[in-house]
């Protein structure tokens, strides 16, 4: 009979207790992830976002505070909302709601004083798609921006009841880069009214 | 393109040292990307890669052709220290290697005095030290095999294997040499393959284990290669057996040519021979032969070997000249 080689068996039962916990301790630390479009470097407000900004991430999904958007087509060509940080999921809150490409094709943001009669009261929200009207010295009113979208209407900050202010809101728009300048100088000169679009 | 590179570069090395040390180093370092690859995402990897420049993906295929080249010279410059720890020459190790070659060494001297040499004796002739030399047992089995073969000579004729047998492979002919060196390059083959597939077994297992990769590939990486080198091994055994008889079979055939070139005197008896051959010894290692009567010299005829068209060099050199030219002709 042969002579049992305990040494060799006491190697093979190490090999395998380590291969053993080593395995149970990577199973321990996995999770499900999640393969996602993030923006790679740190997002302005406002910014409408290019496929040059984005870059694929796996992430753990358990990290995931509200459902993001996964798709590198549900976020290029969106402007945001809020700044977003790099390397984390992008929610449908942090964007401006997803409107046809024609409203953001070579626009920038562009914010303008309004009135609580501007914002309807309160009412005009993001998304919605407005047209700006410039009001002549003589009374007439001239469209002065077809079509332009609403990225958010916040108030103006530190405004107290009491005190009066003429423009207590900010309309955010995306405004066609060519038409920029015209609204400027129609901001600056002249009064302003908005209409929505249906 | 890869093909190209491939082909331009081994065409130009030897064939043993491709095939024992160059492709086993493609696989270990190949191996080691693989698993690098597929904890990062492997698929984005390869279109990052094919996104780059033609000439920069061929710049990157001749760095990493070049860096196993030079691995495998490394390997090859290594391989006797490499077959020694395989035997179990590990005296060197730090406070365990003393007790550990003791230990070892003890079981396979309990392991050989139980064989019944009248019941098995195959066993003995092919993997063990002689019965009666229990002192020159090894720890491992790849080293009581190559002791066998090392001892066979001393045994049975009184010649000094590792003094004589350079003087002996001298005067082997040239399709015995060519058998033992395929012979030698299968073993050194599998010792090489044993060694990178436990080196890659700890590598990757330790990466995975940092870098907290998939658990399925880590004991796909720490256990496969731990088999494999041991499966290796195993071949390895098979491969020394072989070696070791070829090496016995030189000793028994062609000692008489080593005398003869010698320029001595054919024994009469084995016991003659064992004379010659212990006196032979002494004379080579001490200059003084202990009983002078066993050496009857008759002068030898030296005949001068033909110059060979270029002189041996070793294969980096060649390769380098085949690149640079030979120098000097300018």
């Amino acid at each position: 009979m042969r002579r049992l080689d305990w040494q060799r068996w006491l190697l093979a039962l190490a090999v395998l207790i380590l291969a053993v916990s080593g395995a149970f301790y990577l199973y321990s630390l996995e999770q499900p992830v999640t393969t996602l479009y993030v923006p790679e470097v740190d997002l302005p407000a406002y910014h409408l976002i290019a496929a040059a900004d984005l870059m694929t991430a796996t992430l753990p999904t358990a990290d995931f505070t509200s459902k993001p958007l996964l798709q590198e087509a549900d976020l290029v060509g969106r402007y945001t909302s809020q700044p977003l940080t790099a390397e984390k999921p992008v929610a449908a809150e942090q964007l401006v709601p997803a409107v046809d490409e024609k409203y953001v094709l070579d626009t920038t943001a562009v914010s303008i004083p309004a009135t609580a009669a501007m914002v309807y009261n309160g009412q005009l929200a993001s998304g919605a798609i407005i047209t700006v009207w410039k009001v002549t010295d003589t009374g007439q009113a001239e469209p002065l921006l077809n079509e332009a979208l609403v990225l958010d209407v916040p108030k103006v900050e530190g405004q107290s009841e009491s005190e009066e202010n003429t423009f207590p809101y900010v309309v955010v728009l995306a405004v066609p880069r060519p038409k920029q300048a015209e609204l400027l100088t129609a901001v600056a000169t002249g009064s302003l009214t908005l209409t929505l679009v249906p | 393109m890869f093909t190209n590179v491939l082909n331009e570069v081994t065409g130009r090395l030897d064939s043993r040292f491709i095939l024992t040390l160059f492709f086993p180093s493609l696989l270990f370092w190949g191996g080691l990307t693989a698993v690098y690859g597929a904890d990062k995402g492997l698929v984005t990897l390869i279109t990052q890669w094919r996104a780059q420049d033609a000439g920069v993906q061929l710049m990157q295929i001749i760095i990493a052709l070049a860096w196993v080249t030079f691995f495998a010279y490394l390997l090859s410059n290594q391989l006797v220290w490499l077959t020694k720890q395989f035997e179990g020459y590990w005296e060197w190790m730090p406070l365990i290697g003393k007790r550990l070659v003791e230990t070892r060494r003890k079981h396979y001297q309990q392991v050989l005095a139980n064989i019944n040499p009248a019941v098995d004796f195959e066993r003995i002739y092919y993997t063990f030290p002689f019965p009666d030399e229990p002192e020159e047992v090894m720890p491992t089995r790849l080293g009581n095999i190559m002791k066998n073969s090392e001892r066979y000579s001393y045994q049975r004729y009184d010649i000094a294997a590792v003094l004589l047998w350079p003087r002996l492979y001298a005067v082997l002919p040239e399709s015995f040499v060519k058998t033992l060196d395929k012979a030698k390059a299968s073993l050194d083959f599998m010792l090489v393959i044993s060694s990178l597939s436990a080196l890659f077994a700890f590598i990757a297992g330790i990466y995975l284990l940092v870098a907290q990769g998939a658990w399925w590939l880590f004991l796909l990486c720490f256990l496969g290669g731990l088999v494999l080198a041991r499966l290796a091994y195993k071949s390895a055994l098979e491969a020394a057996i072989t070696y070791g008889q070829l090496i016995k079979s030189a000793f028994d055939l062609y000692k008489g040519e080593l005398r003869k070139q010698l320029g001595y005197e054919q024994p009469k008896s084995l016991a003659e021979e064992r004379d010659f051959w212990r006196s032979l010894y002494e004379l080579v290692y001490r200059g003084e032969a202990g009983d002078p009567e066993a050496l009857r010299y008759l002068g030898v005829k030296e005949t001068q070997p033909a110059p060979s068209p270029e002189p041996a060099q070793p294969w980096l050199i060649r390769w380098l000249q085949s690149i640079f030219g030979q120098g000097g002709d300018s």
